[in-house]
C-alpha cells in the first residue's frame, strides 16, 4: 500500500495465484512496487491485494490472490481465490497469471492445471528454475509450453529476472486459452454438471464441478439454490469427498506423464544449506534456544534502537510546540495547536520507529522461512493449550499488532483453536503498549545494569512475559470450557531457507507503519483534540471564579516568581475544574485503590479507544496551562509531577508497576474489537472479550499496588 | 511395510499407501503421493512434530498424520521389484527351464 493509483482508467485486471512459498508475492512486488493497495473482499478477511502497472497511458490493475494448493475451497483464502477466478467478486479478471514452482512442479501443476480448466485465458509463470537446476532438475521448458498449450514465462523473482518478459506478456496481451487438460466428465456424471451449469449460468462443465463442490462455503448461494445442489447430488449419487480425491489423483497421473518428457530430476534433492541449517534450528534442545535467543535480541533491539529515534521525536514535538506558542499571536487558536493538535500528532508520531522495527522483524523471519520452522517446534508446547502451532504466528504479530494477529488466524482451519487464538492474542504485548511501557519503565526503574542487562529492558521483557503466560494461561482455561467440534491436524510445508529481500522486508516495515499512521491515527488525532477541548473547558461560572481569583491575587503579587507560581497553581485549578477533571475525580475513588489519581484516571478512560492514545492523553493532560515554553518532555513533566497531599511523587515504583500490569491486562482497542466481531461474526466474543480481560486488569494491577506500596 | 512412526533418520522409503481419512485430500495437495521417496528429517520432542523430505519437497506433521503414511524401505521395494521382476521371467513360456 503506498501511493494511491494514478488516475488513469483501468484497462484490465489480472490475478496472479501461486502455492504458498512460490514466490508469487515476490513477482507481484517487482512489478507494482510501492504502487499498491490493500482493500476488502466483502465478508470475509482476507486482504485484497492490489497492484497497478503503467505503459504509455495503459494501466492494468493486478490482483495477487492468496497462496494455496488448489482451488477447492478449503479455507477462506481458497474460497477467495476460486471466489476472483470464477466472477463471483464484483468482476472476473480479464487473465490469470499462475506461478510455478520450479523445484516443485508437479505439485505446481495441479493448481495450475485446475486454473486451465476453469477456462480463463493465462499464462505460467516458471519461478525459480536457477535453484531447480543447482537442485539437479532440468526443465525442458520448450517442450513443457508445448504440451501446456499457454504461454510461459521463465523467472527468477528474487533476482528481478524475467519482470520485462512478464511486462510484455502483460501489456502485448499474450495470454492464451489451453486445452482443457482434465476431461471431469470422467469423474462426475457429465448430465449432473450440465444441469448445474445451466441452473447458474457458468461457462464450462469443470466450473459446475466447483460449484458442486464449493456449495458449503459459497455463502453466495441462498438457502434454496443450496438445498437444490443437495438434491442433485443425491439424485446422481455425487460424493464430494470422493469425486475431489479422484480429481486430484487424475491431474497428478496426468502431470506425471507430462513431466516424464519434460523433466529430468534423477539427482533432485533439497537444499544442502537447509539441511545443514535445519540441523541447528530444529534440533530438540539448541532449537528452542536459538528460538528464545531470536525474541531477546528483538526485544533488546527494539529497546535499544526504538529509543533513540522515540526521543528524538519527543524532543522535536516539544520544541515545536514551544516554538509554535512563542511565534504565534496569543490567543485560542495558538493554544489549540500547540497543547491539543501537535503533542496530539507527536503521540502517533511517536510509535513509528517501534511499528516498523517489529513488522520489519516478523517480515524478516518470514521471508527467511524461519516461521515455519517456529511452527515446527512450537505445535507441542502449543497443544495442552488447546492452541496449534500455527497459533504461534499470530500470537508474535501480536507482539507488533493484535489487529493483524486476529486476521492472520484465518490460517488456521480448526473452529476451536481458531476462537481461542482469537481471543487471548490481545493479551500478547502489543507495539501500542511499548510505549506506555517505555515511559513508566523510564520513571520507575532505575537504568542500572546487574549481569550485564540493562534492568530497564529486564523490565520490558518482564511484562512481555507476563502477557505470554497470561495468554497461555487464558487459553489454557478456554481449552477447558470450549468443545472440539472437528479433527485438528498439522500438514504444513518446510520451505527452504532463502536470504531476505530487504526491499520487501522495508515495504512491509513502509506499508504497516502508514496502515497504523492514517488508521490508528485518526483515532488518536480526534481523541487529542475533544481532550484538549474537554480539559480547556469546564462549567463557565466555576471556570469564571477561577480566572477572577487568579487575576486579583496577580495584580496583588510581588515578585515575578510569586506571579509564576500563582498562574502555575491556577493552571492546575483549572484543569481539575475542566469537564475532563470532572470525569477523572468521578472514577477515582474506584482507581484510587490501584494507586492511581484523577489524571491517570483520564487516561485510563481516553485508553478504551486505543492504548497508545495514554502517551498523547498525559502529553495532553500534562501540556495543558503548563509552561509551554519550557520545553519538558513529556516523560521529564511525568517525573516531576507530585500528589497535592502528600508531596510524594506520582509516579513511584507501585503507581508505575500497577498501571503498566493494568495495560498489560485489560482490552483497550476498539479496533481490535472491530476486527475480532469481523472475524466471530458476532458481538458475543468481542464484548466478552471487554469484561473479561477489563475484569483481570483491574484485579491484577488491585492486587500489584496493594502488595508494593 | 510399516508406518512412517517407525522409519529410521535418514534412510529412505517409498510411500506405499495412505490410510483412509478425512486428510486425504490434504496430504494428495500438499504433494504427499503414493510412490514418492521419503525421509525422516527431523522430530520435536515430547513427540512433537516430525519433518519429512517428500520428494524433493519438505514437509512437517504431527504424529497422528505421520501414523497414516504406509511406507516401505526404498532399498525393500527395489527388491520387490527385482523378485517381481524374476518371476515374470521364470514363467516366461520363452525362458529355457
Amino acid at each position: 500500500m503506498a501511493t494511491q493509483p494514478t488516475v488513469q482508467p483501468k484497462e484490465k485486471t489480472i490475478a496472479i495465484i501461486g502455492n504458498p512459498n512460490v514466490g508469487k508475492s515476490s513477482i507481484f512486488n517487482q512489478l507494482t512496487g510501492l504502487n499498491q493497495k490493500i482493500g476488502n473482499y466483502p465478508g470475509v478477511t482476507v486482504d485484497k491485494t492490489l497492484g497497478y502497472l503503467n505503459n504509455s497511458g495503459k494501466q492494468i490493475q493486478l490482483i495477487d490472490l492468496p497462496g494455496t494448493y488448489s482451488i477447492f475451497p478449503k479455507s477462506e483464502d481458497e474460497l477467495i481465490a476460486l471466489r476472483v477466478l470464477t466472477g463471483m467478486e464484483e468482476e472476473k479478471p480479464d487473465a490469470v497469471m499462475v506461478i510455478l514452482d520450479a523445484c516443485n512442479l508437479e505439485r505446481s501443476l495441479l493448481l495450475g492445471t485446475q486454473v486451465l480448466d476453469l477456462g480463463l485465458p493465462l499464462a505460467f509463470v516458471l519461478n525459480m528454475k536457477d535453484l531447480a537446476e543447482i537442485n539437479g532438475v532440468k526443465i525442458k521448458t520448450h517442450k513443457l509450453y508445448e504440451t501446456l498449450g499457454v504461454p510461459l514465462v521463465m523467472t527468477d523473482a528474487r533476482k528481478s529476472v524475467g519482470m520485462e518478459a512478464i511486462r510484455s506478456l502483460v501489456f502485448d496481451e499474450k495470454f492464451g486459452k489451453g486445452q482443457l487438460f482434465l476431461e471431469i466428465t470422467e469423474i462426475a456424471n457429465q448430465e449432473l454438471l450440465e444441469k448445474v451449469r445451466d441452473k447458474f449460468g457458468l461457462q464450462n462443465l469443470y466450473q459446475a464441478f466447483q460449484y458442486l463442490i464449493f456449495a458449503d462455503s459459497n455463502k453466495l448461494l441462498s438457502s434454496m439454490e443450496k438445498e437444490w445442489i443437495e438434491e442433485v447430488c443425491r439424485q446422481f449419487h455425487f460424493d464430494r469427498q470422493a469425486a475431489q480425491i479422484e480429481e486430484s489423483k487424475r491431474r497428478y497421473a496426468k502431470i506425471k506423464e507430462i513431466l516424464k518428457d519434460t523433466i529430468s530430476s534423477s539427482s533432485a534433492k533439497t537444499s544442502k544449506f537447509t539441511k545443514n541449517l535445519d540441523g541447528f534450528l530444529l534440533h530438540p534442545l539448541l532449537g528452542y534456544l536459538v528460538f528464545i535467543g531470536i525474541m531477546l535480541l528483538i526485544f533488546q533491539a527494539i529497546f535499544a534502537w526504538a529509543g533513540v529515534p522515540m526521543d528524538w521525536i519527543d524532543l522535536g514535538f516539544a520544541e515545536l510546540s514551544a516554538w509554535i506558542s512563542s511565534y504565534l499571536p496569543e490567543g485560542v487558536l495558538t493554544d489549540f495547536i500547540a497543547e491539543g493538535l501537535i503533542p496530539g500528532i507527536g503521540g502517533i508520531v511517536i510509535f513509528i520507529p517501534q511499528i516498523a522495527l517489529l513488522f520489519g522483524f516478523l517480515a524478516f523471519l518470514e521471508d527467511t522461512g524461519y516461521l515455519s520452522r517456529v511452527v515446527f517446534l512450537m505445535d507441542r508446547i502449543m497443544r495442552p493449550f488447546g492452541l496449534h502451532g500455527k497459533s504461534v504466528v499470530p500470537l508474535i504479530s501480536g507482539l507488533a499488532c493484535a489487529i493483524p494477529a486476529v486476521m492472520a488466524t484465518r490460517t488456521i482451519s480448526n473452529t476451536k483453536e481458531k476462537l481461542i487464538t482469537i481471543l487471548v492474542t490481545p493479551w500478547m504485548s502489543c507495539s501500542a503498549r511499548l510505549p506506555v511501557y517505555i515511559i513508566i519503565i523510564g520513571l520507575v526503574i532505575p537504568a542500572e545494569t546487574v549481569f550485564g542487562f540493562n534492568m530497564q529492558a529486564l523490565a520490558l521483557l518482564g511484562m512481555y512475559l507476563l502477557g505470554t503466560v497470561a495468554t497461555l494461561i487464558g487459553a489454557f482455561l478456554l481449552n477447558l470450557v470450549f468443545e472440539q467440534k472437528e479433527r485438528s491436524f498439522l500438514l504444513t510445508e518446510l520451505p527452504i531457507y532463502r536470504f531476505p529481500r530487504w526491499k520487501a522486508v522495508l515495504l512491509t516495515m513502509y506499508s504497516k507503519s502508514k496502515v497504523f499512521v492514517f488508521e490508528a491515527g485518526k483515532v488518536i488525532l480526534s481523541i487529542s483534540i475533544i481532550l484538549w477541548v474537554l480539559a480547556s473547558y469546564g462549567p463557565p461560572t466555576t471556570m469564571n471564579t477561577l480566572e477572577a481569583e487568579k487575576i486579583t491575587l496577580l495584580e496583588a503579587a510581588n515578585s515575578e516568581e510569586d506571579a509564576t507560581e500563582i498562574e502555575e497553581l491556577y493552571a492546575s485549578k483549572k484543569l481539575e475544574a475542566s469537564f475532563i477533571g470532572i470525569l477523572g475525580k468521578a472514577i477515582e475513588p474506584a482507581i484510587k485503590p490501584l494507586g492511581y489519581d484523577w489524571k491517570i484516571g483520564i487516561a485510563l478512560i481516553t485508553s478504551f479507544a486505543a492504548r497508545e492514545v495514554f502517551v498523547a492523553t498525559i502529553a495532553t493532560i500534562y501540556s495543558i496551562g503548563g509552561d509551554v515554553d519550557n520545553e519538558l518532555t513529556i516523560r521529564e513533566k511525568l517525573a516531576q509531577e507530585t500528589r497535592p497531599d502528600t508531596g510524594e511523587k506520582v509516579f513511584n515504583l507501585a503507581t508505575g508497576i500497577s498501571l503498566m500490569v493494568f495495560y498489560a491486562f485489560a482490552m483497550q482497542c476498539m479496533s481490535t474489537l472491530a476486527v475480532v466481531k469481523r472475524e466471530t461474526k458476532t458481538w458475543k466474543w468481542p464484548i466478552l472479550q471487554t469484561v473479561v480481560m477489563t475484569a483481570v486488569a483491574y484485579m491484577a494491577a488491585l492486587i500489584t499496588y496493594q502488595i508494593l506500596v | 511395510m510399516k508406518s512412517a512412526l517407525e522409519m529410521h533418520p535418514n534412510q529412505s522409503y517409498i510411500i506405499h499407501s495412505i490410510i483412509d481419512s478425512p486428510l486425504q485430500v490434504n496430504f494428495l495437495e500438499i504433494g504427499i503421493l503414493v510412490g514418492k521417496r521419503i525421509k525422516l528429517l527431523h522430530q520435536a520432542p515430547f513427540s512433537g512434530s516430525i519433518a519429512f523430505e517428500v520428494g524433493n519437497n519438505m514437509v512437517f506433521m504431527r504424529i497422528s498424520e505421520a501414523g497414516l503414511i504406509q511406507v516401505i524401505p526404498e532399498v525393500a521395494e527395489q527388491e520387490l521389484e527385482l523378485q517381481e521382476l524374476k518371476s515374470i521371467k521364470s514363467n516366461h513360456p520363452l525362458q529355457p527351464s
